[in-house]
């Protein structure tokens, strides 16, 4: 069911987007960086704003990774490779469980760089929250799924 | 015809037909090809080639009939890694290198050829770094060829594999083919070039407005069509009387001359000076498959009427005069 080939292409051929790596790498690290600072004492509900921006722009980063995956489902449709694959041996929920951890593996460099951004800017000391961060994470990085291509697919 | 053994070794198509909406694509279709065989499905635009080959690949459904594929459903055969496809408007996946969409393909395939081969053979190996949508159109059905290779299917289904090709490319696509399948291959495509099907097939399918209505050699279609045609200048002759002539299969009037089409040319001569000793400007010439294709697929009106008439097999032979 896991055929670990097209799931290696089915990751490379997002990175071959360069708006792929703009919105979910590029855009939401140089927002944090450009936002953060200005408002570095602020606790919005009550989690220190460095936190609390940095879950908001990894879940930003991540929900990209989750809508991109779906897109290239239509892009095969539209190029009639999706045709094509039906003539040979690849099954199709191989070629559907491939685009959904497509969509999870590509969320992973977004979080750990904005992780690494978060520790730069202090996040990991900070009192009311620092502890927090993985599960904040672990929260953007599965719900941002709900964007993604189960549902480009149905 | 095909020798196919009764556990199926090759393709049977039984009685296959496929309809959308009004248009009947494909009418009862009965065909049987044996492994080994390089058959061309030949047919003007429309003729129901695409439709036959998609419902061999499992892609359509047919309305009615069955399609067997080495004793299984095309679906099993495909599942299998049997069968490898050209779709007439297929190309390899967008984003990747063509040494990339190879290596791709052949890891849906249980026994695939190794990549560097396969690139080799088929000549992509001067363009494997480029990436697919950066081709010209030669090199696209070269890299597309590859992927229908690098499975090492037992059947290859090839839909109008040359089209957009130039001659000369059309020619080296051929010799790759050649080189590439082992002896043992089944190979079916489709064409509209008289040529390519002439020249690579070992047997050609004629279809016409989605039947069946020549089965042979190219030499075997000729005949079929009247191996030979007589050009006379006549007036005033009853084309009719002139179709009845032992060894003419056809007649059609034009103008002043009549055009026999002959099964026995020298019979067919004598007969027609014995009668009509008028005949001026006479022309006895071969026919080009090209004429045997026109002849036999061209348009009948009594074709789109819905009765169940038998496929006719060698239709067109003596129609003209009974019109």
């Amino acid at each position: 069911m896991i055929n670990t080939t097209h799931l290696r292409y089915d990751i490379l051929r997002m990175y071959r987007v360069p708006t792929t790596v703009g919105l979910t790498i590029a855009l939401p690290l140089v927002v944090y960086y450009a936002v953060t600072p200005g408002s570095r004492h602020a606790h919005p509900e009550g989690i220190p704003f460095p936190l609390y921006f940095m879950t908001g722009m990894a879940a930003y980063g991540a929900m990209w990774a989750a809508v991109f995956p779906g897109a290239h489902v239509a892009r095969d449709r539209a190029s009639g490779w999706t045709r094509h694959t039906r003539t040979t041996p690849l099954r199709a929920d191989t070629y559907f469980v491939s685009k959904v951890l497509t969509s999870y593996l590509v969320a992973i460099p977004t979080l750990v760089l904005l992780g690494l951004a978060g520790a730069s800017l202090g996040v990991g000391s900070m009192p009311r929250g620092g502890w927090r961060w993985p599960g904040c994470f672990s929260s953007a990085w599965h719900r941002s799924l709900c964007w993604g291509s189960p549902w480009a697919t149905c | 015809m095909a020798n196919v053994d009764a556990s199926g070794g090759g393709i049977v198509l039984s009685r296959l037909s496929k309809s959308y909406g009004q248009v009947r694509a494909v009418r009862s279709i009965d065909l049987m090809i044996a492994p080994g065989e390089t058959v061309a499905l030949l047919g003007p635009n429309g003729a129901g080639k695409t439709t036959t080959l998609d419902m061999m690949l499992g892609l359509t459904h047919p309305d009615q009939g069955t399609v067997s594929v080495f004793g299984v459903p095309p679906a099993a055969a495909v599942r299998a890694g049997r069968i490898g496809a050209m779709l007439q408007t297929g190309s390899p996946p967008d984003l990747l290198k063509v040494r990339e969409a190879v290596t791709l393909v052949a890891s849906y395939y249980p026994h695939p050829l190794p990549v560097e081969d396969v690139l080799r053979l088929t000549g992509a190996a001067e363009f494997a770094d480029r990436r697919t949508t950066k081709l010209s159109g030669g090199q696209t059905r070269r890299a597309y060829f590859a992927l229908a290779l690098v499975g090492n299917p037992d059947l290859f289904i090839l839909d109008e594999p040359t089209s957009g090709i130039d001659v000369e490319g059309r020619r080296d696509f051929w010799q790759t083919m050649r080189s590439a399948t082992e002896r043992g291959k089944t190979i079916v495509f489709a064409t509209h070039y008289l040529e390519e099907a002439d020249a690579f097939a070992d047997r050609i399918v004629l279809i016409a407005r989605g039947r069946i209505v020549a089965d042979g050699p190219a030499t075997e279609i000729k005949a079929q069509a009247g191996s030979h045609t007589i050009r006379a200048t006549l007036p005033g002759v009853d084309v009719a009387s002139l179709g009845a002539l032992p060894g003419v299969v056809g007649a059609e009037r034009h103008g002043d001359a009549v055009i026999l089409s002959c099964s026995d040319a020298d019979m067919a001569l004598s007969a027609l000076l014995t009668r009509c000793p008028a005949a001026r400007d006479i022309e006895v010439r071969g026919v080009s498959l090209e004429e045997a294709f026109v002849e036999l697929t061209a348009d009948d009106p009594d074709g789109d009427s819905t009765s169940t008439e038998q496929d006719r097999g060698g239709a067109g032979t003596g129609e003209k005069v009974t019109r």
